[in-house]
């Protein structure tokens, strides 16, 4: 340990000192910037260990913490359940659903208003082909695992899925030196539909490609999906099965007994579980500590996007990006021009490390970077064209893999954790493991049956926008509400929006009924329908000046204007 | 099968379908709101229709006086109506509607475009940093504010000072919130200059010219934002960086003709305007294919909005009858002292006068505007100020076939006027001229009045300010019905008479100038309605209440 200590402290001109806990290497210090930070946690992962934990600090920024839910009541006080989930992500939800298959207690919390409010919505949306992951890590096995079950699932659970392919452009022919490399990356990780076409026939395919690349590999069976959507689809097959989702729900502390889980401490009450499942996204070595079972780290790696207007959607169907000289040999793409399912051209991700694990703020130098970096793939995009911007924070751990695995340490709990791109794809796949694992825990204590009512199907009723006209005609005369344009850049009716009000996992928030029905996701970016949203959520008893953003504490408005008053006219 | 088909009950809407009904044609005007009036309903401030009426009406004012003359005719009106799609096939238009009754189309000959236009967004001009809660556009604040009663802000940042934000910035102080400041990217202010006098200074709200807003703060809720200095190319002056705690910021930032419609289908764009190229008769390059206000370019006065309803409408039914003949079009040419000028063309044959309605790029003083075709000054006109925030108009009487009009800044005074500290609209008489205040408060030089009452009211205006209270009252069912009182009174007085406001609540139905409070707060004023309010219980709409009449 002093070893190791003291060749860190002299290649980092830093005071670090080690320890090993728990099969862990935790390192300790004090250095100038988070860059120093991230390049220690890293350069420590060479030791051999089974994870890094990464508690140095650093000058420039203070140690990150959550956004804590504002509430706090004993709701949830009590509560004795088979699984918690900590986390309602893609990856909670996908477990969730998956457990649901079993007769079994199911309990989700989150502390946000809604699922997938961090990593799952905010990304590109990509189904990843296996091409990047190294062959040995459980980043390949569960990419090419989740790739494989994504199809039936998006028609199962009613979620937008499109395999539109994705294609890295090499811009000169002397990378054809790297084609070996390329191709043995293929057959190990089982990657399929690839194949390679010269620049002229990559044109005939998309005709708005800037002509200076030399040869394009293109790998068909990538797709994208509605990232929201899917995690939206699971969860409300989940409940539809029988779990439950609570939100504003924050876990504050365990009580460990005999290294296992006995209490769960949230701001919402005391739960007892049998077993629990960290799927807590960039908090999950949060969780992991606070059971007393820290063996990695998490540091966020941020990426901004860009949201281009439908009008150019046409510049592009497959995924492009072009590869450049450093990121020869990583094979990854290091981002690039995105079709989402909507139709809207997607720039992005970047990927930046910093210290706040909540921070979506953008900037302009991200901006800037997306421009210059993948608008130039095509002919005639500009920064007129950008409807939108966000950014996301990638759960990477120091090891860059996945952790998919039973805690070492306490009986009762089960890690999802570190999961970054391709997390989004592997999530069916992780979640069938996961679920394998909590069985088997349970079963230790009583046989554990399958729920004979589950269902593997959810679908919306009716889904509005893919019926046809005599379809549409049908159900609006049934119901008038469907008649009713609120969103005129996206045209959602008011049907829709009352459907995403009360679904199995309804919208409790503006962004919810967003991201639920695309209200306000269009070019006017709310300006036109937030009223209308308003007074709809009104006439369902909702009051006003409790509607959020995305939950307590981003309301929409301070006050009434006018309380009423004596002086009757 | 209607002659005219009008996208948009708006003020342009409204006029364009009384002014082809007028001229004998059978419409229908197609609105996506429960109610006409569009965007005239949330402006319950007044200043509407000094060109059209010589009267400052309020919004709802001046558009229920166009909706009751509209509902007396035959003309067919669909509103909660949605347009799909539209298509043209042969010779006429296929409209694909929706709404509570089911999906359906309509056919015309003709169709008018008066969409009106959207809010910049915070996204389209970069604002970065965090994404809370508290942003939002003036138009959608002067909407919660004014139709709903929801105050969105305790202390807020305008950043933009077009004339929305100059308006809600007064409108959110009559409320009780505070706003720090008004920001504004450009060295001159982006809104009319009465409208900097009467919202900002009025109310003491300071006007940074030459600031931004370069990020927000705020993880639920805006916190704070960081404001910056730019230079003459509107880039940041390094370490002017400050920030302001606040809960919200609003945005006037600008406005885009709403030209969805219009590319669909396929029709040529002004990438100044954002709006449709446009003839005289206000067609786009595809034959019988109207647009009018402010989808077709964003003006300052609503005036100008009927105006160009009024007439596109009136073209419009002309095509429709067929006799509407254009066999060359040849663009106007314009010299570099303008930004724009619509009509952007000129359809031959001729047949009487044009008026050409144009912008200038720069502030310019005493100049001379000239038309001229083949070589020959057709007419000219003397405009003692032009300005990039307002638009002006000439009417020509173009003379020859076939040959281009050519405008031109022919003369300009070569000294550059001193900014006027003050602006006033005179309101002795419906002439309503606007007198400008040079100098300082203690010794001003009074300009612009054309009468020695005039003069005295400016005077006047230093000592005592007096202004129309224009504001809200609710009604049983918790609607809002907007008031104004019907003379000035003191400014002073404003928050007194708020405080009485708050109190009040209608609970039987009102007719638009009824008497809501008489002798308010003895200021020797009455509080009226500025709308008609036909059952303040039913939530019915105006134009349902009218049809069952």
């Amino acid at each position: 340990m002093r070893r190791i200590g003291d060749f860190l402290s002299k290649k980092f001109s830093a005071a670090i000192h080690c320890e090993e806990k728990n099969g862990a290497l935790f390192l300790y210090g004090k250095v100038k910037s988070w860059d120093q930070v991230v390049k220690i946690g890293k350069f420590a992962t060479r030791f051999g260990f089974r994870g890094v934990v990464n508690k140095i600090e650093c000058e420039e920024a203070k140690p990150s913490v959550p956004k804590v839910p504002l509430v706090r009541d004993a709701s949830l006080h009590g509560r004795k359940v088979d699984v918690l989930i900590i986390g309602a992500g893609v990856i909670g939800c996908a477990i969730a659903r998956e457990l649901s298959r079993w007769k079994l207690n199911i309990l989700v919390v989150d502390k946000e208003s809604d699922v997938a409010m961090h990593q799952s919505s905010h990304n590109a949306g990509m189904m990843h082909p296996p091409i990047a992951p190294h062959p040995k890590s459980k980043k390949a096995h569960y990419n090419r695992k989740g790739l494989d079950m994504v199809e039936t699932l998006s028609r199962e659970l009613d979620f937008p899925f499109e395999r539109n392919g994705m294609t890295i452009l090499f811009p000169s022919v002397w990378y054809i030196f790297s084609l070996p490399f390329v191709k043995v990356r293929e057959i190990q990780n089982r990657v399929k539909d690839a194949e390679i076409l010269n620049a002229s026939k990559f044109l005939k395919i998309e005709p708005n490609v800037k002509k200076n690349f030399s040869w394009a590999y293109v790998i068909w069976e990538a797709g994208v999906v509605d990232p929201f959507q899917m995690t939206l689809a699971f969860a409300e097959n989940a409940v539809q099965n029988g779990a439950e989702f609570r939100f504003n729900t924050f876990v504050e502390g365990f009580t460990v007994e005999n290294d296992r889980i006995e209490a769960v401490i949230t701001n919402r009450g005391t739960i007892f579980p049998k077993v629990v499942v960290n799927a807590a996204g960039v908090w999950a070595d949060r969780i992991a500590s606070l059971a007393n079972d820290e063996f990695f780290t998490i540091h966020p790696r941020k990426g901004e996007m860009a949201i281009i207007d439908k009008k150019k959607s046409n510049l592009s169907r497959l995924t492009l990006s072009k590869v450049s000289l450093k990121q020869l040999g990583s094979i990854t793409k290091g981002g690039g021009l995105i079709p989402t399912v909507h139709g809207n051209l997607l720039l992005g991700p970047t990927a930046v490390e910093i210290p706040e694990r909540e921070d979506y703020s953008t900037t302009e130098e991200g901006l800037d970077e997306l421009f210059k970096k993948h608008a130039s793939l095509v002919e005639g995009l500009s920064r007129k064209d950008v409807i939108n911007y966000f950014a996301g924070t990638r759960a990477a751990t120091y090891e860059e893999d996945f952790i998919v695995e039973p805690s070492q340490k306490i009986h009762n709990l089960i890690h999802a954790a570190g999961i970054q791109s391709p997390g989004l794809t592997s999530a069916p796949a992780i979640a069938e493991d996961i679920a394998t694992m909590c069985i088997e825990k349970l079963q230790k204590e009583r046989k554990i049956v399958p729920n004979e009512k589950f269902c593997p199907v959810r679908k919306k009723d009716p889904d509005f926008k893919k019926l046809s006209l005599e379809e549409k005609q049908r159900i609006i005369a049934k119901n008038p509400n469907y008649g009713i344009v609120i969103c005129r850049c996206e045209t959602v009716t008011k049907g829709e929006v009352l459907q995403a009000l009360h679904g199995n996992v309804p919208a409790t928030t503006l962004d919810g009924i967003k991201w639920r029905t695309r209200c306000g996701m269009g070019r006017c970016q709310g300006g036109f329908c937030t009223p209308f949203l308003v007074e709809l959520m009104q006439e369902v008893g909702i009051d006003p000046l409790t509607i959020t953003k995305k939950g307590p504490g981003s309301e929409l408005f301070v006050s009434r204007t006018r309380l009423g008053g004596d002086e009757h006219v | 099968m209607y002659d005219v088909a009008v996208i948009g009950a708006g003020p342009a809407g409204l006029a364009a379908a009384i002014s082809a009904y007028k001229n004998g044609s059978s419409v229908v005007i197609i609105e996506r709101e429960p109610e006409l009036g569009g965007i005239l309903k949330q402006c319950i401030h007044d200043g509407f229709g000094i060109l059209h009426f010589r009267k400052r009406l309020t919004g709802p004012e001046y558009a229920e006086l166009f909706i009751e003359e509209l509902l007396k005719t035959d003309v067919s009106v669909l509103t909660s109506t949605f347009l799909l799609d539209v298509q043209k096939e042969q010779d006429l238009f296929n409209l694909t509607l929706q709404n509570a009754k089911g999906i359906f189309s309509i056919q015309s000959k003709a169709i008018v475009l008066a969409t009106g236009c959207r809010e910049r967004t915070s996204r389209q001009i970069f604002i970065h940093g965090d994404r809370p809660a508290g942003i939002m556009t003036a138009g959608t604040a002067q909407r919660f504010v004014n139709m709903v009663g929801l105050l969105p802000f305790r202390r807020c940042v305008v950043l933009g000072s077009g004339d929305i934000g100059l308006i809600m910035a007064r409108r959110l102080t009559i409320e009780g919130a505070k706003v720090i400041g008004v920001y504004e990217i450009k060295p001159e202010p982006a809104g009319l200059l009465r409208n900097v006098s009467q919202c900002l200074h009025d109310f003491k709200i300071p006007l940074y010219l030459s600031h931004t807003v370069s990020k927000v703060f705020g993880r639920n809720r805006v916190e704070k934002v960081e404001v910056v200095k730019v230079d003459r190319n509107l880039s940041f002056v390094p370490e002017s960086e400050r920030t302001i705690e606040c809960d919200g910021l609003l945005l006037a930032v600008g406005l885009i003709p709403e030209n969805e419609l219009a590319e669909r289908l396929s029709l040529q764009i002004d990438q100044v305007t954002n709006g449709p190229f446009v003839d005289q008769y206000f067609m786009g390059s595809m034959e019988g294919v109207f647009s009018c206000g402010n989808s077709l370019h964003v003006h300052d006065l609503v005036d100008y909005v009927t105006w160009t309803g009024f007439e596109a409408g009136r073209c419009a039914s002309e095509y429709a009858k067929d006799k509407l003949k254009v066999q060359k079009r040849v663009p106007l040419k314009f010299d570099s002292s303008l930004q724009y000028c619509v009509p952007q063309l000129l359809s031959f044959p001729l047949t009487g006068k044009v008026r050409i309605y144009f912008r200038t790029k720069s502030k310019l003083v005493n100049a001379q505007i000239a038309v001229s075709q083949a070589g020959q000054e057709l007419v000219s006109k003397n405009f003692k100020i032009l300005r990039p925030q307002q638009i002006e108009f000439i009417d020509v009487p173009p003379k020859f076939e076939n040959e281009p009009l050519e405008i031109s800044l022919k003369r300009v005074s070569s000294h550059e006027q001193d900014q006027p500290f003050k602006s006033l609209v005179c309101i002795v008489c419906p002439k309503g001229c606007e007198i400008e205040l040079y100098g300082s408060a203690s010794n001003p030089t009074f300009e612009g009045y054309s009468c020695e009452r005039g003069l005295e009211f400016a005077k006047q205006d230093i000592i005592n300010p007096k202004r129309v209270l224009c504001t809200t009252v609710l009604t049983k069912d918790s609607r809002l019905l907007p008031v104004r009182t019907d003379r000035e009174i003191p400014l002073e007085s404003f928050e007194r008479v708020m405080n009485r406001v708050k109190n009040i609540v209608v609970k039987k139905p009102v007719r638009r100038g009824e008497v809501i409070v008489e002798n308010i707060e003895n200021t020797n004023v009455n509080l009226v309605a500025t709308a008609t309010l036909y059952n303040p219980s039913g939530g019915r709409t105006n134009v349902e209440a009218r049809l069952e009449r």
